[in-house]
């Protein structure tokens, strides 16, 4: 059972589960119907008699409790939330109770439920956000300076509560950046790289940013779905930092894509207040020893193959769609 | 700064600490208006002495526009944010409830100050289960100690603790926490353990009741009169600058300490009444240190002013004359 199934990560999940012949469940709101275009890309994988999508909502308790009754899921993973974090700061209410009370119900779900199933929380490094130590581990303490990474840090909080006082097997895993030609439009990587398609292609001449200089350990969401996985068939459970363990500005970024092209980005970017964050997250740079020593867990897609992927991947559409 | 004419909200006003804070605040001349969920069973103290002189909203916060409607009104210059599911043993049972309350309630609380009343000063109870205890050592729990979850209601409380700088560091909002430890009165119900050790013995004593059993005697908490802590409460709503401070006796004692003076007042032997029973501890139940204040009589000139034994003798003293009847 997937919650956040129409999302990057879900996708991404529900393509990785179907080939090892899981039976997937995911979850979709009434309104996220017209958002389903990240699962079209799974019709390529031929069988999706395996894959259905049942209505529920993280906001609503009894729908969750009702779907867990009736699928009796192996395992749930949480990926469900509203994960921008600048809306965060416009609709902190709304986050909070998705991305927090969202686990709440969740769990609460579970327990009257009397079944034993594996739950993976999507916990992520911006509830590290004015770092205290780098790079960051599981052991490092939190910061969180966004609505959005408040919520995230009380519902690892609570994932590991759970965990500790109930003895369900709870992994938290704790994702850096992860990007995929199936990222949201409106994150910045993708951003870019549609952009450039539209550049490329004669549509456009103009690129408007926030701040150019943040720094992110961006991976590849194919690579971090998989230890999420990963997670779950240990013997016990735990919680896990998923990163590459290097980090890239967004300045990094726009030279890699840009260049790629062989164009220069300068002469396309404008920097736009409109973009920036009330709070800018520090470096952000993961340790993920653990997931290396316990799952054996590596990310195979470097930052430049990411890159490359994405921009040959939104020139494809842009031109698709042009024919 | 004197605080006379301002216009003060309290949150949880039938609440022990809400009804004290009323009462304090109306005393100051301020004008208070007071937030009381819908459903509560409204507190004697508050209905009879005080309901007339302040203005009285039934007011669910979980809900975001009643919290929103209320603010606009009043328009506050103060709030003290009291409102909570304040039972460790009540959030086990009902994790929601409590994160509705404790969570929702204190963010849609804090949006509706930044959306209608920006220069409000927010004071917001935080709790000293929000720390951890073995980490804080010798020193006491102090703002700087790192936060650790340990059941539902610390969850909540941390959620609405980081929720609260987020909101003053990053929309620059004068928000507060004031880091409360355990604070006790005749007005607190006997969910706690130092009030059901009170009642229960000073039932045993009265011939009501042969034995009380506990889950620990070995525990130890950090207790204050309640009084003190809403007066150091208070004073932070008047500060100029939003601080967090941390409000609490800066004194340690063992739960079988309190029930031993207890006894003591009532001439029980302590052996005979009292049963500990392990089964009725939590599996995430832990060790506390105490408060250091310091830094409250740095910010705030402010120290408590009744000690330990005469707490016990208050509330002993409360309890015999409620329950002769």
């Amino acid at each position: 059972m997937i919650t956040g199934i129409t999302g990057q990560d879900g996708s991404y999940l529900t393509e990785f589960l179907l080939k090892k012949g899981y039976q997937v469940y995911g979850i979709v709101r009434r309104t996220s119907t017209i958002s389903r275009g990240r699962l079209d890309v799974l019709d390529g994988l031929g069988d999706l008699s395996k894959l259905e999508l049942v209505y529920g909502d993280l906001g609503d308790a009894s729908s969750l409790a009702k779907l867990i009754r009736t699928i009796r899921p192996d395992e749930i993973y949480n990926l469900g939330a509203q994960s921008h974090v600048r809306i965060s700061f416009d609709i902190p209410e709304y986050t909070s109770d998705v991305v927090f009370i969202g686990v709440v119900r969740i769990l609460e779900a579970i327990r009257e439920s009397g079944q034993a199933p594996r739950f993976y929380q999507a916990s992520s490094s911006e509830m590290f956000g004015k770092v205290v130590e780098s790079p960051q581990s599981e052991n490092t303490p939190f910061y969180p300076r966004s609505p959005y990474a408040v919520a995230k840090v009380a519902a690892h909080h609570m994932a590991v509560n759970y965990r500790e006082s109930y003895g369900m097997f709870i992994c938290s895993g704790i994702l850096f950046n992860h990007e995929s030609p199936r990222r949201g439009e409106n994150f910045v990587t993708r951003k870019i790289t549609r952009s450039i398609a539209e550049i490329v292609l004669g549509r456009s001449d103009k690129l408007a940013l926030g701040n150019l200089d943040a720094k992110r350990d961006w991976g590849y969401a194919g690579d971090y779905v998989e230890a999420m996985w990963m997670m779950m068939q240990q013997d016990e459970p735990d919680d896990y930092v998923i990163a590459t363990g290097e980090t890239h500005s967004v300045r990094d970024f726009l030279n890699e894509a840009f260049s790629y092209q062989g164009l220069d980005w300068k002469d396309y970017v404008v920097q736009d207040e409109k973009y920036m964050r009330p709070a800018e997250v520090d470096l952000l740079l993961g340790d993920a020893s653990r997931a290396r020593e316990k799952l054996g867990w590596i990310p195979k897609v470097g930052f430049r193959d990411l890159v490359h992927m994405m921009v040959d991947h939104d020139i494809a559409v842009l031109k698709n769609q042009a024919t | 700064m004197p605080p006379s004419r301002k216009r003060v909200m309290i949150t949880g006003v039938t609440g022990q600490d809400g009804g004290l804070m009323a009462r304090k605040l109306l005393d100051l001349d301020c004008r208070v208006c007071g937030l009381v969920p819908p459903k509560s069973i409204q507190d004697k103290i508050l209905m009879t002495c005080i309901k007339d002189k302040m203005e009285v909203v039934t007011c669910d916060l979980g809900d975001r526009d009643v919290g929103e409607r209320v603010v606009s009104g009043f328009q506050p210059e103060i709030i003290f944010h009291l409102a909570a599911q304040s039972s460790v043993r009540l959030a086990w049972d009902d994790p929601m409830g409590t994160a509705r309350v404790n969570s929702m309630g204190a963010i849609h609380l804090l949006d509706a100050v930044r959306n209608k009343c920006p220069e409000c000063m927010v004071v917001m109870a935080g709790s000293c289960d929000c720390f951890d205890h073995e980490v804080a050592g010798e020193e006491g729990v102090t703002v700087d100690t790192p936060i650790l979850a340990t059941n539902p209601y610390s969850v909540s409380k941390i959620m609405a603790h980081r929720m609260a700088h987020c909101y003053r560091d990053e929309f620059g909002m004068r928000v507060s926490v004031g880091i409360l430890f355990n604070h006790t009165s005749p007005g607190r119900p006997e969910l706690f353990i130092e009030r059901r050790i009170v009642r229960g013995l000073v039932r045993i004593a009265l011939g009501q009741k042969s034995k009380l059993v506990i889950g620990s005697i070995d525990r130890k908490r950090d207790w204050s009169w309640a009084d003190d802590i809403v007066d150091g409460f208070s004073r932070m709503g008047m500060l100029d600058k939003p601080a967090d401070v941390v409000l609490a006796s800066g004194k340690l004692h063992r739960i079988g300490d309190w029930a031993e003076i207890v006894c003591s007042y009532l001439d029980l032997d302590i052996g005979k009444v009292i049963e500990v029973d392990d089964s009725r501890n939590h599996p995430g139940d832990r060790d506390s240190s105490f408060g250091n204040i310091n830094a409250a009589k740095e910010l705030l000139g402010w120290e408590p002013s009744v000690s330990f034994e005469e707490i016990a003798r208050r509330l002993v003293q409360h309890d015999l004359a409620e329950l002769k009847q």
